[in-house]
């Protein structure tokens, strides 16, 4: 019976094949929709992991989160490094991670961190930063560069990197000209906002601005105070890790009700989904369009196997003729369409696959969204088997109708 | 006298209002081999549709082998079908993307009888077909499928052998070739064979020959279909 179903849908390999691409482009139509909407939404809760408190001076919590972690934005006030100091120490915490904002390279944020970045930035469930070339120190008027920021620029290890004042695409009036840094390293991809970003020592940040600060007595020459200590005094933001979850509730009380300096300290978790709450109706309408997918790819599919069911019912009147039983005839058809529906599933995950391969570059770069065919989502088992469902209860139609129809009807030759 | 294969008593059959098939009385006795002739029109499908179960919906008594069939579900009747009677329909009935032994072997298949190879081969061989075995049914010339129907009905192994016009396509050598080998078969396993034909060729090879023209009352009315210059 099995070798009749091969048969019968080598012998119609066309409309078969037909069938079964219309069937794989909806499955990718749909996979890739719902695999975009996921991994937009990954892409973005992932930026950051396991810091659990952003700090800054007192502002809005969301702006606070978008300049220190999505480089949007920029600071309306500095924090003192003071602070930094003070909470770095506080008994809860475990690490704390101070962020300077506010320089620019053709368009890319320079990022004034501590060389302990890597030790304690975690994106994407915990993962660690990791180097794809180069060396990580943050040494003075060294830079590491995030995978886009090296890519876009098309920088290679050792480059020179002359830093702007402000954030603007073109080379501004404040270029520091004096102080070129050198690109020592460049981090593998993230597939979040943090490889956007150019990253240097905080006191590389402070030298870079020693020249150009009026406001300082002491002129030096920056080539001449590579040895001295160099004084920090502000800084943009600071993320902190606790040793204790239940720490953080009190601690992010304690940092807002700071009486030394107006500071706010967020949740970087509950800021992020609010933010993304904020965004639904993108969402939403993705949803509605993988809806609509599905429903169109519901429609296709059962047209497609009602039409090619159709035009076999001579088939089985012959098979009903020879004395095949209604049920052995409906498995036939089911089995048909299943494998139908099976492959068709399995071609439009295989085409999905390889458009995710060839376009991983294209999509982690300008949407940091990385797309693979695996996990399934719940909407797209929800879909599959729909499908599959949907392929049975096809079948079941011209089977019904086999069995009702008058067989000698069935067995006219039609023209 | 032998039990009555076929038999049927004031038997009526209408497509639409109007009966095209209206038989008092029809009997085919066990092992005889009858030649249901008569001219287009005259209902002879549609009698041999009814004799296989493959139309349904009359009136009066019809009996096939014992066996009352408008008392059998449809699906009982198609499973009756296979198990006892071996049909040659005239529109051959081949499954068209499979080849001729395929076809073969799938009708023993669902009849549930064991593939003899070797009597299979003969029965091909005998119909001259041999070659073509493993052609596909849509490859055959319309003389070969017909054959390759003839050569599926003789491989079932069936009380009640029923052919609607199965030299229709057949010249003179081939159609011999396939009655001689139809009686051959009947003779030696005791089946009953049902003929339906217009041709008349060989009608003295037959031992019972009904005129349907004659014995169906509702041809004998004033009707579209009947009685056409022969």
């Amino acid at each position: 019976m099995i070798r009749l179903v091969f048969a019968s849908l080598v012998n119609r390999r066309v409309i078969v094949l037909l069938t079964a691409l219309s069937v794989a482009f909806s499955v990718f139509l749909f996979a890739s929709v719902e695999k975009l909407r996921d991994g937009a939404r990954a892409g973005f809760t992932h930026t950051v992991s396991g810091t659990h408190i952003v700090a800054g001076a007192r502002s809005g919590q969301i702006p606070l989160l978008l300049f220190s972690l999505f480089h949007l934005g920029s600071p309306t006030s500095n924090v003192s490094y003071a602070s930094y100091l003070k909470y770095r120490k506080h008994p809860a915490v475990a690490w704390a991670l101070p962020l300077s904002i506010g320089d620019s390279h053709r368009g890319f944020r320079v990022v004034g961190t501590s060389p302990s970045l890597v030790k304690h930035f975690r994106y994407r469930d915990g993962q660690q930063l990791r180097l794809a070339e180069g060396t990580y120190s943050l040494g003075r008027f060294k830079a590491v560069l995030g995978s886009t920021a090296a890519r876009e620029l098309g920088y290679k290890v050792g480059a020179p990197l002359v830093l702007t004042h402000g954030i603007s695409d073109v080379q501004g009036i404040h270029d520091h000209e004096d102080n070129p840094f050198t690109v020592e390293g460049i981090f593998e991809p993230t597939g979040t906002p943090f490889d956007k970003g150019i990253y240097i020592s905080l006191e590389s940040a402070e030298l870079m601005h020693a020249d150009h600060d009026d406001d300082r007595s002491e002129k030096q020459g920056v080539r001449s105070a590579d040895d001295k200590p160099v004084r920090i005094e502000k800084i943009t933001s600071f993320l902190i890790g606790v040793k204790q979850p239940v720490d953080i509730l009190p601690l992010m009380r304690e940092i807002n009700e700071d009486s030394s300096e107006p500071l706010t300290a967020i949740l970087p978790g509950v800021v992020l989904s609010e933010i993304w709450n904020m965004m639904g109706y993108a969402e939403n309408i993705l949803k509605l369009v993988s809806y609509l997918v599905m429903l169109t790819a519901l429609c296709g599919l059962f047209i497609a196997l009602y039409a090619s069911l159709a035009e076999r019912y001579r088939e089985m009147a012959i098979l009903r003729a020879l004395g095949a039983h209604p049920l052995n005839i409906a498995a036939l058809l089911l089995a048909e369409s299943f494998l139908l529906a099976v492959a068709g599933i399995l071609a439009g995950y295989a085409l999905l696959a390889v458009a995710a391969a060839s376009l991983h570059s294209t999509l982690v770069r300008y949407f940091s969204v990385s797309l693979g065919v695996f996990p399934l989502t719940p909407q797209e088992l929800f879909f599959v088997a729909m499908l599959i469902v949907m392929s049975a209860l096809v079948a079941m139609v011209p089977a019904y109708l086999v069995y009702r129809r008058a067989l000698a009807e069935g067995l006219q030759v039609r023209q | 006298m032998k039990n009555a294969v076929i038999e049927a008593e004031n038997l009526v059959f209408a497509y639409t209002a109007q009966p095209v098939l209206e038989i008092n009385r029809l009997k085919v006795s066990a092992g005889s081999h009858a030649l249901i002739c008569g001219d287009s029109g005259c209902g002879k499908s549609t009698l041999m549709n009814l004799f296989s179960g493959v139309l349904s919906g009359y009136t009066g008594r019809l009996q096939v082998l014992g066996q009352d069939l408008s008392a059998l579900s449809p699906a009982k009747r198609d499973r009756f079908r296979a198990q006892h009677i071996a049909v040659i329909f005239q529109q051959f009935n081949l499954i068209p993307y499979l080849t001729v032994t395929e076809n073969l072997r799938l009708a023993l298949r669902i009849a549930g009888q064991k593939n003899d190879p070797e009597r299979t081969a003969a029965i091909l061989d005998h119909l001259q077909i041999a070659h073509v075995a493993r052609q596909r049914a849509s490859e055959l010339s319309h003389g070969q499928q017909q054959r390759a129907a003839a050569a599926r009905a003789l491989a079932l192994d069936a009380e009640l052998i029923l052919a609607d016009e199965p030299t229709s396509a057949l010249d003179d050598t081939n159609a011999r070739l396939f009655l001689e080998l139809l009686f051959r078969e009947a003779e030696a396993n005791d089946r009953t064979i049902v003929v339906v034909s217009h041709d008349l060729r060989y009608r003295k090879r037959f031992d019972q020959v009904i005129d349907l023209a004659e014995l169906n009352r509702a041809v004998k009315k004033p009707h579209p279909r009947a009685r056409r210059s022969a």
